[in-house]
């Protein structure tokens, strides 16, 4: 007698653990009991005339039974199992007496209780042909299954396995349900479904958030103010055919639409939407499921980008002097900018998408450039390789090159080619930046003619020209200031202007060397003294500005010297001529004044009345005389800035009764009669003696000007800071043409045989310059026939 | 101390010389002595004892500040007004005049009629801030 509790011959182990896996698999072990069942073993108790019946399933260890009638264990072991051996095929196994029976004349169950004799068991054989157990019946009494009950009990069991395969269907529905339930509420998408009649039904939670609450018992009509829809602008409400999931309903396949929602509370989203209808087998529509994808960070991001990307495309459109040429990373044309356009002459939609930049490249040229990189790097280069080689390890390809142009005209350019990577650092494509080189030699040239231009009038100016540096190094000489100074140009270069200028004019160069650099002044004249190589000293005209870098950097000075030692020389022995003329004049003319004035005063005794006559007019003549030869004193002065002014705080008004009183015998002499106006006290900053003459000047014309009984009025007035003194006559005015050299020297209306009224013509010029020294303006008014007026203004004393 | 009376004129121009001495003699009531030169004026002066000195600036030979020194040497030029008369009419000039020593510039051409009135008033206001 044989216990068996290992599979049969024929039925490997492999077969075994797949059964025990699809034991596993129908979750039945260890369950609670099930009516289902337990009506089956009922039925085949009473079926076959037994007092147990079995549902029994064999485990690895034990069979266990899930229903049982008959019997109050739950399970026994296999190696007491009837069924373990009954599993074996696929019919039924009949024992009519287990003591006859080898295989279970010693097992337990039969030699002690329940004292078997009799078992009946049917395979339950589930999909896949694995036999989980059997539908048993066991008696205590020897005997044998009629026909009837033997395929009743067949029966049952199949029943007992469609019982199986059910509950394992429904089980396994259960488990797919609850798995979507829980997708749906996982994923990141907001999901709407409706059912067959077009009510909505679901709302998965991303859904309830995003619309503030669930689906509802809502109408159609009402979904969109309901759930706050609109459509892509964010402004339109959604129409009732245009939200998603009722389109997708009416068997629509929604694509990819973009939809907002606003909902209250919440920002603005953005979503974009896919759906469709779905139909049990026979085709009946059993609803429409939406997905909404929030893409609200995208769009904001995307918008960004989209700016930054108009920014610099309207960078690259404006680089109309630089070609700017963008590539694949294979090499195909992906920009081509206005100036790449203009360079090239092919316009951008004919090369974009099409051709590589080689298109434009003499091929013998990268041929030859990719042989150096071959060579270069011991492996081949080839073709688009040449121009993207470098960059491709991680630099720039940068040279000169010949571009061929649309009508095949050639230019030459210098290319730089970088590589575009995205964020991962991987190449995305190539930037090749061009600039046209025959522009950059056309401006080398003319800069070079300009410095060729520059050094012939450097070398041939008649003036001396030097650069010097900023410490005062020449820099540079021309030939006329190593002539002018005696020098060599060699000698020259190792010198600094300070060795040859003489120490009482360095201090007043510096000093405006120093302003130059401080950007005071934009440059200075000066007349100083230089030493030349022989030591002798020349007299220049120093005329220094100063260049400066991009930057206002200074660089270095442009000094241009004139020789005038010459011409101050003449000057010198001119003023030295008028001052000893002068002079000389003046003694005779005291002499003579001083004669007539005895005589006409009656000193000498009384003289006879036709002498008398012309005494007057020789004394008149000898102080015309003796006026000119003071104006040309002063007037040679002012000219050699020699004449010095003595400042001192005076009162005008005081000043101008001065000048009243000075002039009165002079206007008596012409009946003419002299008037002061204006009151206010105000002082002044002059020189006396200067504005004594000023004054005496102004009144002088004023007088010899106007017709006899007429009244000569000085008045004055003060405003912003500055007194306004003016002298007004009522005789026949200032002819217009004579209005502008006025004040200039020997100017006078009338010149020649017509000349009426005495003077020397230049007291007004005089005047001016007086004027102009004590920081004042002079000018005059007058209408021909009407007069004149004229006026000077000075500042008021502080 | 009863005015002034006696002038001492140094001027080498003799036309000047003589319508400056007709000048003082005949409207100031003056005596005048007249020399062409600062030697001669050296020589005469001390019999002289003039009142005041008017000398001529621009001379050959001893110009006017050189007369002064010499005179400085042969007469007591305590209580005698020293008269600088030039054509030069730079205030600079006249200061370093006054800084030699003269007490007053007159400065040519000069109105006769007035010379005498000027010296007088000269010589008044001289001693007047010699005696205050």
């Amino acid at each position: 007698m044989a216990r068996c509790s290992a599979p049969k011959p024929g039925s490997s182990a492999t077969d075994e653990a797949a059964r025990l896996a699809a034991l596993a698999g129908y979750e039945l072990l260890d369950t609670v009991a099930e009516e289902e069942f337990d009506a089956l073993t009922r039925l085949a108790a009473q079926l076959c005339d037994a007092p147990t019946a079995l549902i029994s399933l064999v485990d690895a260890q034990r069979q266990w039974f899930k229903s049982c009638v008959g019997l109050d264990v739950q399970e026994t072991p296999r190696s007491q199992s009837f069924c373990a051996h009954a599993i074996a095929a696929d019919s039924l196994m009949e024992v009519p007496d287990a003591r006859d029976d080898l295989r279970f004349a010693d097992n337990p169950l039969v030699v002690g209780p329940p004292y078997i004799r009799f078992y009946a068991g049917m395979p339950l054989m589930v999909a896949g042909g694995h036999r989980l157990g059997t539908l048993c019946v066991i008696d205590s009494r020897p005997r044998r299954l009629e026909a009837a009950q033997r395929r009743g009990l067949e029966d049952l069991a199949r029943l007992a396995v469609q019982l199986i395969e059910r509950r394992a269907q429904t089980r396994r529905a259960q488990a797919r349900e609850a798995l979507l339930d829980s997708l749906l509420e996982a994923m990141p998408e907001g999901i709407v479904a409706s059912d067959a009649a077009g009510q909505l039904n679901l709302f998965n939670s991303r859904a309830r958030d995003w619309h503030g609450s669930g689906p509802l018992a809502t109408p159609p009509e009402q979904w969109t103010a309901r759930f706050d829809l609109y459509e892509a602008d964010g402004e339109t409400p959604l129409a009732l055919e245009r939200i998603p999931l009722m389109a997708a309903w009416k068997g629509e396949t929604v694509r990819d639409r973009e939809i907002c929602i606003k909902a209250e509370g919440q920002p603005l989203r953005r979503v974009i939407c896919n759906g469709q209808a779905f139909f049990d087998a026979d085709g009946t529509r059993l609803g429409a499921v939406v997905a909404m994808h929030d893409v609200t960070e995208r769009a904001r991001y995307q918008r960004q980008v989209d700016g930054i990307r108009r920014r610099l495309q309207a960078v690259i459109d404006a680089s109309t002097e630089v070609a700017i040429i963008a590539t694949d990373r294979v090499g195909l044309i992906s920009l081509f900018n206005p100036g790449a356009e203009r360079l090239l002459g092919y316009s951008a939609d004919e090369v974009v998408g099409h051709y590589t930049p080689l298109k434009f490249h003499l091929p013998e040229e990268v041929e030859r450039h990719a042989a150096e990189l071959s060579q270069l790097y011991g492996e081949p280069v080839r073709a688009f390789e040449a121009l993207t080689d470098r960059p491709r390890r991680g630099g720039n390809e940068s040279g000169d090159w010949t571009f061929v142009e649309r009508d095949g005209g050639h230019r030459q350019v210098r290319l730089v080619v970088s590589a575009i990577r995205d964020c991962a650092g991987l190449i995305d494509g190539f930037l090749g930046v061009a600039i046209d080189r025959s522009q950059l030699q056309a401006m080398e040239q003319a800069l070079k003619l300009s410095e060729a231009q520059f050094r012939v009038a450097f070398d041939t100016a008649p003036q001396g020209m030097a650069l010097v540096s900023l410490e005062g190094r020449f820099i540079e000489v021309n030939r006329t200031l190593c002539t002018m100074l005696g020098f060599e140009r060699e000698a020259l270069l190792t010198t600094e202007f300070q060795h040859l200028t003489h120490p009482d004019d360095l201090a007043l160069d510096l000093d405006l060397v120093g302003q130059l650099i401080r950007d005071e002044i934009p440059q200075y004249q000066l007349t100083k003294r230089y030493f030349t190589q022989d030591g002798k000293m020349l007299w220049g005209l120093l005329s220094v500005s100063l260049v400066r870098d991009g930057k206002q950097r200074p660089l270095y000075f442009v000094s241009q010297i004139q020789d005038v030692t010459e011409q101050r020389q003449l000057d010198r022995l001119k003023s030295e001529f008028v001052a000893v003329v002068s002079h000389e004049l003046r003694t005779p003319l005291t002499s003579i004044k001083g004669a007539l004035a005895l005589i006409n005063g009656g000193v000498m005794g009384e003289v006879p009345g036709a002498i008398n006559d012309m005494l007057g007019l020789a004394q008149r003549n000898t102080e015309r005389l003796g006026q000119l030869v003071d104006d040309l004193l002063d007037w040679e002065k002012l000219a050699a800035d020699k004449l010095a002014f003595e400042f001192r705080t005076l009162d005008l008004r005081e000043l101008l009764e001065d000048a009243l009183a000075s002039n009165r015998g002079y206007a008596d002499s012409y009946g003419v009669h002299l008037a002061l106006q204006g009151a206010a006290r105000v002082s002044v900053e002059v020189d006396g003696l200067r504005f004594g003459q000023v004054m005496a000047n102004l009144l002088s014309n004023a007088i010899k000007f106007s017709p006899p009984g007429e009244t000569v009025t000085v008045d004055y007035r003060v405003a912003a800071g500055r007194v306004l003194v003016e002298v007004c006559d009522r005789g026949p005015g200032v002819p217009e043409a004579f209005h502008e050299r006025l004040f200039q020297h020997f100017a006078q209306a009338e010149s020649g045989n017509t000349r009426r009224q005495g003077g020397t013509g230049l007291g007004l010029a005089i005047s001016k310059q007086l004027v102009e020294h004590m920081h004042g303006d002079i000018g005059f008014d007058s209408v021909s026939g009407q007069g004149a007026r004229f006026w000077f203004s000075l500042p008021v004393a502080s | 101390m009863t005015g002034l009376q006696r002038v001492l004129h140094v001027e080498d121009d003799e036309s000047i010389s003589a319508i400056a001495r007709v000048a003082l003699e005949s409207i100031g009531g003056l005596q005048v002595l007249s020399c062409t030169s600062g030697r001669m004026a050296v020589e005469q002066a001390a019999a002289f004892e003039p009142d005041l000195l008017l000398i001529d600036v621009m001379m050959p030979g001893m110009d006017g500040p050189a007369t002064l020194a010499a005179l400085a040497g042969v007469i007591d030029l305590v209580g005698v007004p020293v008269v600088f008369m030039t054509a030069k009419t730079q205030p600079a000039d006249h200061q370093s005049y006054i800084a030699l020593g003269a007490t007053a510039v007159i400065v040519k051409p000069f109105d006769p009629m007035t010379l005498a009135g000027k010296l007088e008033s000269i010589w008044t206001g001289f001693h007047g801030a010699q005696s205050g």
